[in-house]
């Protein structure tokens, strides 16, 4: 499924993401969200709540209370990978190098948009 | 004292630092361990000191400070375990203490940071961290045996200059790199002043963001980790991750799959339980059976002279105190001393029968009737510690928590409810964990609502009356018990949370450690450990318990010319038939005639009085007033109950058939109508009772010291109470109607 990813762009993401079956609709997404205007690149963000399995990499977390730290210091902050390993409620992403088991509820506070093509090879390079 | 540590030697070392500590030589370096959870730092901290702290492959096992011994060749350490930390923004209560400890300067001569040789990139932001507090810094690279095994090179050198401190590999496991490990310790030590942190390009202040445009959401921690994934790359040669679930965690997660696994592992550990334990205990049983019959049989038939006789009794009621005193840790004070010699002459002012049935009835029968379950305990105890090590338990709490927040308890419960199902009160430290104060609070009320390891006599025991040695049914009972203890643990959580303690749960974050062969040796070092301390209660209160009881029920005396008249004349026209009667027949009609005296002995005594006292409070659940005796005395240690039992019953007996099991000997009694004592619908209540009840005192003292008022432990306390005599009610009156239809 991550092929698809390789060398496209947002669009490509959005494909992507509705072959996984887990997602709403792209108005849902815009609607949810509505964060298009948060990044220079223009890349669609979804919620971390609404990532459908594979690699995403986050962009923000909202909120500054003891939830947002709990994440944050755990590595679910802006510039980090976070692979969905399983969506569902609690999900499981894999960020810095454990399996950390999420709530929806904390998962939505958690923006990510789809990983970068090049970023995406380079990954699997290594 | 909790009871997850080691005992006595564990405390013995703790005492030792101190004294070395004043009187060593040679200056001892003060070494604190740190690290992210779940990193092995109590192993390593077990390794070196030999102490044997509580380990388990899940984040938040260790929730207290906890200091021992290292020595490595002449030089000494001081060394301290730390709760495990992800940052050193501590959001939780052990957390909070952990941070506390590093940022006072003279707490430690040198921090040891615990790092996962599997996973670098993590450790390195706390060791960030660590490094700016300007401390002098070890990092230990821990699970090098594992990072081997899968394949993982660490370019320790270039690590070590990144980071401007000395880096070593080690193993808590197999024991590499630890002298490596100490010369660093003694090198970091000496070293002043401490090297410069790596300098990470952190945001001066976090400044509202007008624009996102370009570092809209740029943290500390965001930095933080960018240099510690940079600095990773650098230093470590790691396979890549893989990108997918694994196939044991697609199947342990599984929303329907993980719970139906769950419950499949509980039953097969109950049925391990009852299949594997069968054998041992009879064979314990028999042991204690015989024991009694021959020291019965010691005792002099005829009369004895006095002073000989007082000489013998008081020596051997001494040794008994010194071995409980040795056993129990208890020092000859004055006040233990006069106490001992007090008891040890009274038993010299028993006549020869009475003492008799004081070590036969009341101590070899008390401590037995306890003791026979040290095989059940020591494999409940062998598959949780296996459990516990393989990374199972969080896959659990995964698939478990969407029940937990179904009724208001936060995911961060999960850990105290796994301890809870040995004991409560490491449950109920392990609380620790969990940050806010009202999620503490409904889970500290409930966890002893979950089935401990002291309540297993309980349910063995009402399993043997209900289905006599069938593995089976055994296990079904055990299964049943458990889940009726966590649904009625979850059930007061949701009703706590809708009444005096409302509030948003907190959500779930949990890291899910890798899967790990569990080692042989830490799990059989458990069960020595628990099955020590379990001995151990058994030698002490469990046998002071069983002496108060048996005096209780022994005492006042009834003469028999003061017998009530219907049963006064059936023993004398017992007597009569029996001095007619020959043989078989005559001892027969002798025996019935001694127990009819017995029993109203037994019922006129202090025991017999107050069980007699409280009948119209269990009536309704289908007691007899003996079984009021367990359930009352049992209010401090709910395991007693098994002892009182054998002892109020056993007392009842004829005394010609010493070699009875206590089930059997229970499974006899008759009530006055003839009906049995233990039918179904009794057992049942008997149960339900014992899953719900709060009776273990030292719980209810780390309930109060854990919350800091008497307030909740009591709540706890009439909670707990109200609900099991409500639902024993429920169980006997509906099972009386169903098993008479
Ligand atoms: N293979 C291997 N396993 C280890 C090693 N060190 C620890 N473990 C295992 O890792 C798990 C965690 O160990 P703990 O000592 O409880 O970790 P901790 O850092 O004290 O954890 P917290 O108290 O939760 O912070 C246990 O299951 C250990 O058996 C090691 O060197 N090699
Ligand atoms: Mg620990």
């Amino acid at each position: 499924m991550l092929s698809v990813l390789r060398g496209h762009d947002g669009r490509a993401v959005e494909e992507c993401l509705e072959t996984a079956h887990a997602m709403p609709s792209e108005t849902l997404i815009r609607n949810e969200t509505d964060r298009n205007d948060c990044r220079a690149d223009g890349l669609n963000t979804i919620l971390l709540a609404q990532a459908a399995a594979g690699d995403h990499e986050c962009v923000d977390v909202e909120g500054s209370g003891d939830s947002a730290v709990r994440l944050k210091r755990l590595g679910i902050c802006s510039g980090r990978r976070l692979t969905v390993l399983r969506s569902g409620d609690p999900m499981i992403l894999r960020v810095v190098g454990s399996r950390i088991a999420v709530s929806r509820s904390l998962a939505r506070s958690v923006v990510v948009a789809a990983v970068s093509a090049a970023a995406g090879a380079e990954v699997r390079s290594e | 004292m909790t009871t997850d540590r080691a005992p006595a030697e564990g405390t013995a070392r703790e005492n030792g630092t101190a004294q070395e500590h004043s009187a060593g030589a040679a200056r001892v370096i003060r070494v604190a361990l740190t690290g992210n959870p779940n990193t092995g730092k109590t192993s390593l901290f077990n390794r070196l000191t030999g102490l044997r702290s509580r380990t388990a492959n899940y984040p938040g096992v260790t929730v207290e400070i906890r200091r021992g011994v290292w020595t490595d060749g002449e030089r000494r350490f001081d060394l301290t375990d730390l709760p495990g930390l992800y940052s050193l923004d501590a959001l939780s209560p052990e957390e909070t203490v952990a941070r506390r400890f590093l940022e006072t300067d003279s707490a430690a001569d040198v921090v040891v940071l615990v790092a996962d040789s599997t996973n670098v990139q993590r450790s390195l932001y706390l060791a960030s961290e660590v490094r700016e507090l300007q401390v002098p810094l070890v990092v230990a690279l821990n699970l090098s045996d594992a990072a081997r095994a899968e394949g993982i090179r660490i370019d320790v050198d270039r690590l070590s200059r990144e980071l401007g401190c000395p880096v070593v590999s080690v193993s808590a496991r197999t024991g590499e790199g630890l002298s490596e490990l100490s010369a660093a310790v003694v090198s970091a030590a000496g070293e002043t002043p401490v090297l410069p942190a790596p300098s990470i390009d952190l945001p001066v202040v976090a400044s509202e963001p007008a624009s996102c445009a370009s570092g809209c959401s740029r943290c500390a921690f965001a930095a933080r980790y960018d240099w510690a994934e940079q600095t990773a790359r650098a230093s470590v040669d790691a396979p890549a991750a893989e990108d997918q679930i694994s196939a044991a965690d697609r199947l342990l997660t599984h929303p329907v799959i993980g719970p139906v696994v769950f419950l499949a592992l509980m039953a097969g550990m109950f049925f391990l339980i009852f299949s594997l334990a069968d054998v041992p205990m009879t064979l314990v049983d028999t042991a204690f059976a015989s024991v009694g019959d021959f020291v019965g049989g010691l005792f002099p038939a005829g009369p004895v002279h006095p002073v000989a006789w007082a000489a013998g009794t008081v020596s051997l009621a001494l040794l008994t105190f010194a071995g409980a005193y040795r056993l129990a840790g208890i020092s000859w004070t004055r006040l233990s001393g006069t106490a001992a010699v007090a008891v040890a002459s009274a038993t010299a002012l028993l006549p020869p029968d009475e003492l008799r049935s004081l070590v036969v009835e009341g101590i070899i029968g008390g401590v037995g009737g306890v003791v026979i379950f040290l095989p059940q305990i020591c494999i409940l105890f062998f598959v949780i510690s296996l459990l516990e090590d393989s990374g199972y338990m969080a896959r659990a709490a995964f698939v478990m928590e969407r029940f937990m927040r179904f009724v208001g308890l936060p995911g961060r419960a999960f850990v105290p409810m796994l301890s809870a199902h040995a004991c409560a009160i490491p449950g109920i430290m392990a609380t620790r964990t969990i940050e806010n104060r009202r999620d503490r609070l409904v889970t500290i009320l409930v966890l002893p609502l979950l089935t401990c390891s002291a309540r297993l006599p309980v349910y063995s025991m009402v399993a043997a009356l209900l289905f006599a040695g069938s593995p089976g049914t055994g296990a079904l009972v055990f299964t049943g018990a458990y889940i009726l203890g966590i649904t009625a643990a979850l059930m007061s959580a949701w009703v706590l949370k809708k009444s005096i303690l409302p509030g948003d749960t907190e959500p779930l974050v949990l890291e899910l450690p890798p899967y790990r062969l569990p080692a042989l040796r830490s799990a059989l070092l458990t069960v020595w450990d628990r099955a020590r301390v379990f001995l151990q209660n058994a030698g002490t209160a469990i046998l002071m318990f069983s002496v108060i009881l048996w005096a209780l029920a022994a005492w006042p005396r009834l003469p028999e010319s003061d017998l009530p008249s219907p049963a006064a004349d059936q023993v004398a026209a017992l007597r009569t038939e029996a001095a007619q009667a020959a043989g078989d027949r005559a001892e027969e009609l002798s025996g019935e005639a001694d127990r009819i005296l017995r029993q109203h002995q037994l019922s006129h005594s202090f025991a017999g009085r107050i069980g007699r006292a409280v009948e119209p409070v269990f009536r309704p659940l289908g007691f007899d007033w003996k079984i009021n005796v367990g359930v009352i005395s049992s209010f401090a240690a709910r395991e007693a109950v098994v002892s009182t039992l054998a002892i109020v019953y056993g007392l009842g007996e004829d005394g010609i058939d010493d070699e009875a099991s206590l089930v059997e000997t229970l499974r006899r009694q008759k009530r006055d109508d003839g009906r049995p004592v233990f039918s179904t619908a009794t057992c049942l209540s008997l149960l339900v009772f014992y899953v719900l009840a709060m009776q273990c005192l030292p719980t209810q003292a780390v309930t109060r010291r854990e919350t800091g008022t008497w307030k909740w432990a009591l709540l706890q306390f009439a909670w707990m109470t109200v609900l099991a005599w409500t639902a024993a009610l429920i169980t006997y009156q509906t099972a009386s109607v169903l098993t008479s239809a």
